[in-house]
């Protein structure tokens, strides 16, 4: 993702929107997580889960920008986002691609090309998205 | 004598229940310590594991939204980019 971040930053916007926590310790935890010591209880409060975010940012030393979604989970709601999931939005607001559900439907190259794709057809010059 | 020897065996039938409620306490509803933390336990609770209707399809126009940045600082809204670049979102969480 951070390959993709850098060879594409200065023509798409790329945001990491972080949303609630797939297997937190009082939900599934699976134990890969128990190994690398990623051990969190589902955030109750705003502040919790952006302190989360945070060290998931950081540790992961992202260089893409961090959106956190609200505790209503309504971003995660509307895009049936959880546990992650990738799209990309077209300068016409419109879907342009949308991944299957994580982990399994996580596909990076398959956002890439269809970015690249996306870039081909829509070159910025005619930015009025149609 | 009789009527001390009944009291023991109450006081003693007592704590063994105290006992097993602890243990059963310890291991929760999805199944025991150990089973957790192999990660082979089934989620405990079905209610934890939300599922949201995924109604999107490519082509419609994506919800827009306003979040936060993980700095708290700024707010970003999906449709500030209309008309000038497209955006990939990349939705996941730590664990």
């Amino acid at each position: 993702m951070e390959r993709l971040y850098k060879a594409y930053r200065d023509r798409v916007a790329i945001y990491v929107v972080y949303i609630r926590e797939a297997h937190p310790e009082d939900g599934w935890q699976v134990g890969a997580n128990v190994r690398e010591k990623v051990i969190f209880t589902q955030p109750k409060t705003f502040e919790e889960r952006s302190h989360i975010a945070k060290t998931f940012c950081t540790k992961l030393k992202l260089s893409i920008p961090c959106l956190i979604d609200g505790l209503d989970d309504k971003v995660n709601r509307a895009y049936a986002a959880w546990p992650d999931r990738l799209y990309i939005v077209g300068r016409d607001g419109k879907i342009v691609y949308k991944g299957g559900p994580g982990p399994r439907g996580f596909k990076p190259s398959e956002a890439e090309r269809a970015l690249r794709e996306y870039l081909k057809k829509h070159p910025a010059e005619s930015a009025d998205g149609q | 004598m009789r009527c001390s020897s009944l009291w023991l065996t109450a006081i003693i039938t007592a704590g063994l229940f105290v006992c097993v409620q602890s243990v059963m306490a310890q291991q929760g509803p999805g199944g025991s310590q150990r089973d957790r933390l192999r990660g082979q336990g089934r989620p405990p609770r079905a209610r934890r594991i939300p599922r949201f209707r995924d109604t999107l399809k490519v082509g419609e126009k994506a919800p827009d939204f306003e979040l936060k940045t993980v700095d708290g600082k700024k707010t970003v809204r999906l449709s500030s980019f209309r008309g000038k670049r497209p955006v990939l979102l990349i939705f996941g969480s730590y664990t």
